[in-house]
């Protein structure tokens, strides 16, 4: 700790002119970094922190540029100096990956082409000797065959080695400070896990510092030394890690510990904070975060807070924390403040449940592969591959997995928006993969939608009425201008929003209201049954904690079944009564929420569950280990489902597998919690499961029931 | 609350105005050209042949001693009644096609897109010559022509961008009320696809006055004493080399203006039908 810092930032000021006038995304950040320390930047989009590693970089926009501050890198600044100088800089001494991977690499020139471009630049190498060194820093960062891999195109590799290989980039010219930019955002969480494995490997063998900016508390837990909270441009609380997941002292970033879902917060609504982020053009003069503190005192609408030190080495921007108030509050911690009060909880999985409303049993859908000139048919995407699910009426089923594994496929085809291609769907007693056309109309009365994208599900050619009224005029459920428009307007504030905005066209939403416009009009033909298609993934926390709680009262008020589709297991932590675990098109465990998440017995949802961050940070000596009873995450990635692997899919990631799981798919086995598993190792099958206890069950019921 | 608005896509693109400024003149000149024009466009007066552009008549006059300021201002209406004809032909044709080609795929798609191929598989405007000499020389067929030859343009543009959108969320959703797929398409499709089929149709217009024009400078088209720009310059041409320039550089003036005019409108127009600029 006594290392002289690496980078010191401060004052930084950062502007953009715009339209309407500049505003200034970063707005007096001051921190430092020393060797071998990982700082992360925490907030939600718009907070400034993307724009605060651009300006350490100079790789600002055109209409920004940096108005006051220092940054000093091993002693200079940064700003002072002449663009080539830090030219010569980047891509050496500073590097920087970025969320994208797969927008981040030349698409035309090969993996190693691009890497030994950095070396040429930078190291002074070329020709054999570039390429050798190429070869080692892929093999560095998990890429195996990496002499092959050099001549591969980006769009040969899948998005978790497209990182790797972006992390190799950045090693290549030998970096002193890694600048990493949301880098597990875009990726699956199993894939997560082994690249943020990979960063701190890499960054504790070279001892280089990190710049994390993230939005995911886990993924700053799990990596950082410090935290940093953005808010409106500002760096409100800077904290060490351990001393900031103990209790953060900031009330924004004490709201945003609240906002998680999880387990311990079942059944109560999260703690949402109202309003959103401010607008940088319009923002008030005195604490930036006080419009929407719920501990507000009369000053925090005057004054603009200072820095309190609460120790040599955390400082928060909030008046709470002036001596004079300091008494109050301080050690105050999120968990343990109650949410707010609000009606309507989520329901309580109870003991009997209500009749089953959806069943599905063996649902397919086959893509063919058509090759050749009579277009012949040479196989098939097996998307969902005979998939059973049972939604009870007012309950939540999770459908969980990660991308690719067919869950999105599997809600439009239960809607009929994919048509199925084989499989029965039974909705309250009626078959509706018979249903002819006509029928399907009728149907849709009772099913709907929620998409993923808040953007691309709204139309933008229409006003925000029209949107919510097509449903009600193409069903016929209510006719007339007249009643339409006074039916529209409730649901609007139903959804927390006003009657008034049903004239606006949606591009004057946020992303959180264009959900709830969303939803709105999935209501508006009064349904039975939601599908929900990951939708808080685009939203911030906060965000998704009002969304959240907003679904969580429609059911208790409605009497709504979800079929909730999601990778977010925090989320079916806290949501969901029921789970059904998908891999590859097909179920692999599935059961209540309670029984899965917290003893799950498939490798597949145990590996899920290990690669989790959790919000809290892990102690130094277990990242290294990996902890004594946590299962490892796996290798790989997910394969692609045109060529499944032969036997159970996930044979070639499994940890346990057995010679049989390389040759036939385990059929269904219930398990003594009514759980269903198909798992040679773990489903019975004849006692197999006792002998080879390589990882031995977390939840102490060892002897899995043989049913079959 | 759209005036508002017209204002503003103005106000922030000083070339926009400069055309809507251009288009206004035109327009003036297709409705009250006959009424403005000084002489009848068609009466010879060989007195004053070739004379050049003087106080009496300001642009000069042409062989026949016919006023070529009157004549340019009543073909106005002639040239872009065929130019818009024939483009709001091609439009709703080529939308029509296009966008189910593109929303529906599969072999409707593989057809259109064949249909459109084949078609830009000729020499453009050496197919319009094939039509209008095949159907005959009339203005209705000099717009049918000019139709064909800009249906692919139309037909590529409406399916690409019907195609991206065929399995966004908001079609899905509108598939999920219950609407009919003919509703899709005119209700959610069409109205996204608009702003880029305003940019081509307008750069489409300029062209599609341009090939009028051309048409009749061959020969093919409107037929003399007919005043059309065309027709106009192909007389003049004949002229220049003896000094007597006006009688093809001012028609020509004009069709340049035109085409300049409505590829500069472009881009204003998508500004004003899309909402998204709206504030």
């Amino acid at each position: 700790m006594t290392t002289a810092p690496l980078l010191e930032v401060e004052g930084l000021v950062t502007e953009l002119r715009l339209a309407g006038g500049p505003i200034r995304p970063v707005d007096g950040v001051s921190f430092s970094l020393s060797p071998g320390r990982t700082l992360a930047l925490l907030g939600e989009s718009g907070c400034g922190k993307s724009m605060t590693a651009l300006s350490l970089m100079r790789l600002l926009p055109d209409n920004g540029r940096v108005v006051a501050g220092r940054v000093r890198f091993r002693g200079t600044n940064l700003l002072a100096q002449p663009e080539r100088a830090l030219r010569a800089l980047r891509g050496s001494a500073l590097a920087m990956i970025f969320q994208e991977p797969a927008s981040s690499l030349n698409p035309v020139l090969t993996i190693g082409r691009q890497i030994t471009e950095v070396l040429e630049l930078h190291q002074g190498l070329s020709g054999p000797a570039a390429r050798t060194r190429a070869r080692a820093l892929l093999e560095s960062v998990g890429i195996g065959a990496a002499d092959e891999r050099l001549d591969a195109y980006p769009f040969q590799f899948s998005g978790g080695m497209k990182q790797r290989a972006m992390i190799a980039m950045a090693l290549a010219g030998d970096p002193a400070l890694l600048i990493a930019d949301e880098p597990t955002t875009a990726l699956d969480v199993t894939v997560q896990a082994q690249v943020l494995d990979l960063l701190s490997g890499l960054q504790a063998e070279r001892g280089m510092a990190m710049l994390l900016v993230s939005h995911d508390l886990g993924v700053v837990a799990r990596m950082a030394d410090e935290v940093g909270v953005m808010y409106a441009g500002e760096l409100i609380e800077l904290a060490p890690a351990v001393r900031f997941f103990a209790g953060p002292a900031h009330p924004y970033a004490q709201q945003l510990f609240a906002a998680q879902p999880g387990r311990e917060r079942r059944g109560a609504p999260l703690v949402a904070l109202a309003g959103a982020v401010p607008d940088l053009a319009a923002l008030p003069t005195a604490c930036r975060f006080a419009p929407r503190c719920d501990r507000a005192l009369a000053r925090c609408h005057v004054d603009r807070p200072e820095q309190h030190l609460l120790a040599p080495d955390h400082r928060v921007r909030c008046h709470l924390y002036a001596p004079a108030e300091a008494a109050v509050v301080i050690g105050v911690r999120p968990a343990e403040r109650e949410p707010a009060a609000q009606s309507a909880p989520p329901a309580t999985p109870s003991d009997a449940p209500p009749a089953v409303l959806l069943d599905v049993r063996g649902l397919a859908l086959h893509f063919p592969i058509r090759r050749g000139l009579l277009r012949r048919q040479v196989g098939a995407v097996r998307a969902v591959d005979g998939i059973d699910l049972a939604l009870h009426a007012g309950q939540t089923l999770a459908l969980v997995g990660e991308s690719g594994c067919g869950k999105t496929t599997a809600g439009k085809a239960i809607l009929r928006l994919i048509e199925p291609t084989g499989g029965t769907i039974r909705f309250d007693g009626r078959d509706l993969a018979a249903l002819p056309a006509a029928g399907l109309r009728a149907l849709r009365a009772s099913m709907q939608m929620v998409f993923q994208d808040p953007f691309g599900s709204l139309n933008p050619r229409l006003r925000v009425g029209e949107i919510i009224a097509e449903g009600m005029s193409a069903t016929g459920a209510v006719r007339g201008a007249g009643a339409q428009r006074a039916r529209i307007g409730t649901l609007l504030e139903e959804v927390g929003l006003a009657a008034a905005m049903m004239d606006r066209y949606p591009h004057a939403f946020s992303g959180g209201q264009r959900q709830r416009i969303a939803i709105a009009r999935a209501l508006a033909v009064a349904p039975r049954l939601l599908i929900l298609d990951e939708p808080t993934s685009a939203l911030d926390v906060s965000v998704q904690a009002q969304i959240l709680n907003l679904l969580a009262g429609l059911q208790a008020e409605r009497g709504l079944a979800y079929l909730f589709i999601t990778h977010n297991l925090a989320l079916v932590d806290y949501f969901a009564h029921a789970v059904a675990v998908m891999y590859l098109g097909r179920i692999v465990e599935q059961g209540r929420a309670d029984d899965i998440l917290h003893d799950p017995r498939h490798p597949y949802t145990r590996a899920l569950i290990a690669s989790v961050p959790a919000p809290y940070p892990t102690r130094p000596a277990d990242r290294a280990v990996g902890g004594e009873a946590a299962p490892t995450v796996p290798a790989g990635e997910i394969p692609s489902p045109a060529s499944p692997p032969a036997g159970c899919h996930f044979h070639p990631r499994c940890p346990e597998a057995l010679p049989v799981c390389r040759e036939r798919y385990p059929e269904p086995t219930v398990l003594d919690d009514g759980r269903v598993i198909r798992c040679h190792v773990r489903g019975g099958g004849r006692g197999l499961a006792m002998g080879t206890g390589s990882v031995v069950t977390t939840g102490g019921t060892a002897g899995a029931a043989p049913a079959t | 609350m759209k005036l508002d608005h017209l204002r503003y896509v103005l106000a922030e693109n000083v070339l926009t105005l400069v055309a809507g400024g251009l288009l206004l003149l035109f327009v003036l000149a297709v409705v009250f050209g006959p009424a403005l024009a000084p002489y009848d466009p068609l009466a010879s007066d060989m007195a004053h042949a070739l004379a050049p552009p003087s106080p009496e008549h300001w642009l000069g006059t042409d062989a026949l001693g016919r006023d070529i300021l009157s004549r340019i201002l009543v073909a106005a209406r002639l040239d872009f009644g065929i130019a818009l004809g024939a483009v709001a032909l091609s439009f709703v044709v080529g939308v029509a096609i296009g966008a189910s080609a593109g929303y529906y795929g599969g072999w409707t798609d593989r057809l259109a897109i064949r249909l459109a191929d084949t078609i830009m598989a000729f020499p453009l405007f050496v197919l319009a010559m094939g039509i209008v000499a095949a159907l005959g020389n009339t203005v209705a067929n000099i717009v049918y022509a000019t139709a064909i030859i800009n249906l692919p343009f139309y037909l590529r543009v409406a399916r690409a961008e019907a195609n991206i959108r065929r399995h966004a969320g908001f079609v899905e959703a509108a598939r999920l009320a219950g609407n009919s797929d003919a509703r899709i398409l005119a209700m959610h499709i069409f109205p996204n696809i608009l702003p880029p089929m305003m940019v081509q149709i307008s750069l489409n217009l300029g062209w599609a006055i341009l090939n009028a024009a051309g048409l009749s400078f061959i020969g093919l088209g409107v037929r003399p004493p007919t005043p059309e720009w065309g027709i106009m310059v192909a007389e003049g041409a004949n002229h220049v080399i003896s000094g007597e320039w006006w009688v093809a550089l001012f028609p020509g003036l004009v069709l340049m203006l035109a085409v300049f005019c409505f590829n500069l409108l472009g881009d204003g127009l998508r500004d004003l039908v899309d909402p998204r600029t709206r504030t």
